[in-house]
């Protein structure tokens, strides 16, 4: 039997290799970006908050603020909200924000928040937008990424990498066995080097797949997840909800379909690591089940 | 489903349908190996001998594609075959209509037991061990 695709086997991802087996001229990519920046280490940056939903998932706005300072301080090193916004952005961008509103939506009150803030740092209201949408990047200057934590049964993490699915302009090519293409998204010209900031809404993330929300895997994390590498951030992300899944089931519970995009992401498309060796992660505030 | 448990490859190396059974358990704290990593057997029923060997020369062919593969046509009295890969030992065996295979195995040793008493297993529940 004649296969055109190379065949991608779980030895590629622990050896690497998955760029030299599926071929950088298949996708038209140089291989390996992600190898020259290999020794840089990338920053990844959790704040959580136990006030920051109560027991009815009510959300604290002014902890929620707060949480957003922290973070953004933390991601960029500045001493304040305004000049880490303006450390990421110039005032004069048309900045596309992105949250998620499939699955495990983002929190309307997270996008409120940072719109707010950003408004706060001199950014005129009319520069900000949401750039959700199969067109709408090619509008923007910078995109802030705002993906909900989630688990998907179709990539198996649905949460950094997927967010720009739609950008593709053909969602379902990029699910289950070819969700290993998903940072190919992050390299089209009009998406390429836009993203400024991703902020991954994990305040009530979603351990399991869906297609619809189970409320039994969903728990209350009170976080933010940031970083500048969406590689790495997905690679925290998916290790919060891997370390979930083990303490439900007392044992491995590997997702399905397999998260193959993150590591394709890192080692085909160059955007980033997915080493956990190569990232450090900051972590501030609530220590209960942290999951790293 | 496979995948779900133990990912291989976005391909069905293994020729998987619906008239193939398969069973897959992981062995943990393997004794003397001194190594907590567990290691994962795998066990695949054909529908008949000729399928399970073209479903292994697949996987030979996809998994290990640097060895030289020699799968006969009946391997009733051979012995498994035996691979270094980066993340430990990996054997298999075709045993009829069935393949066995176990990955990430500490040592040479340990892969190999494990394949020979689930062999003893199978043999002993009065597989038809068609040649």
């Amino acid at each position: 039997m004649k296969h055109k695709m190379p065949v991608l086997t779980r030895r590629d991802f622990i050896r690497g290799t998955i760029g030299v087996t599926l071929g950088a001229p298949v996708f038209g990519l140089l291989w390996p970006k992600g190898e020259a920046r290999a020794e840089a280490r990338s920053l990844v940056t959790v704040v959580r908050d136990k006030n920051a939903m109560d027991s009815a998932k009510n959300i604290d706005i002014a902890v929620l603020e707060k949480m957003l300072a922290e973070t953004l301080t933390r991601v960029t090193g500045q001493k304040n909200t305004k000049d880490a916004w303006l450390s990421l952005v110039k005032p004069n961008d048309m900045i596309g924000l992105m949250p998620t509103d499939h699955l495990n939506p983002t929190h309307d009150e997270v996008v409120e928040v940072v719109k707010n803030s950003l408004v706060d740092a001199g950014i005129p209201e009319d520069r900000i937008r949401d750039a959700q949408g199969p067109r709408n990047a090619k509008k923007c200057d910078a995109l802030i990424a705002i993906p909900g934590l989630k688990a998907h049964w179709l990539t198996g993490i649905g949460t950094v990498l997927k967010n720009y699915i739609l950008y593709s302009g053909s969602p379902s090519s990029y699910h289950k066995s070819n969700s290993f293409k998903l940072g190919e998204i992050w390299n089209l010209p009009f998406v390429k080097g836009k993203t400024k900031l991703v902020l991954v809404d994990s305040l009530y993330p979603l351990c399991d797949k869906g297609p619809q929300p189970d409320p039994r895997y969903q728990w209350p994390y009170n976080g933010f997840i940031a970083g500048t590498d969406p590689v790495a951030v997905e690679t925290v992300c998916l290790k919060v909800i891997t370390e979930k899944r083990k303490a439900i089931r007392g044992e491995l519970w590997p997702l399905s379909p397999p998260p193959i995009c993150v590591e394709a992401a890192d080692k085909l498309y160059g955007l980033g690591t997915s080493r956990m060796d190569q990232i450090k992660i900051n972590h501030y505030s609530w220590e209960h089940e942290l999951l790293l | 489903v496979l995948n779900s448990i133990y990912y291989l490859s976005h391909e069905n190396i293994l020729d998987l349908d619906l008239s193939a059974e398969a069973v897959s358990a992981p062995y943990e704290h393997i004794p003397g190996s001194g190594d907590p990593k567990r290691s994962q057997f795998l066990l695949v029923q054909y529908e008949k001998p000729e399928l399970a060997r073209q479903a292994l020369n697949r996987f030979h062919d996809a998994y290990l594609p640097e060895y030289k593969k020699k799968i006969p046509a009946d391997t009733a009295a051979d012995n498994p075959r035996l691979f270094k890969l980066e993340d430990g030992w990996l054997a298999y065996k075709l045993i009829g209509k069935y393949i066995a295979i176990v990955f990430e195995c500490p040592d040479l040793e340990s892969a190999r037991t494990i394949l020979q008493k689930n062999e003893s297993n199978l043999l002993g529940k009065g597989e038809d061990h068609e040649t």
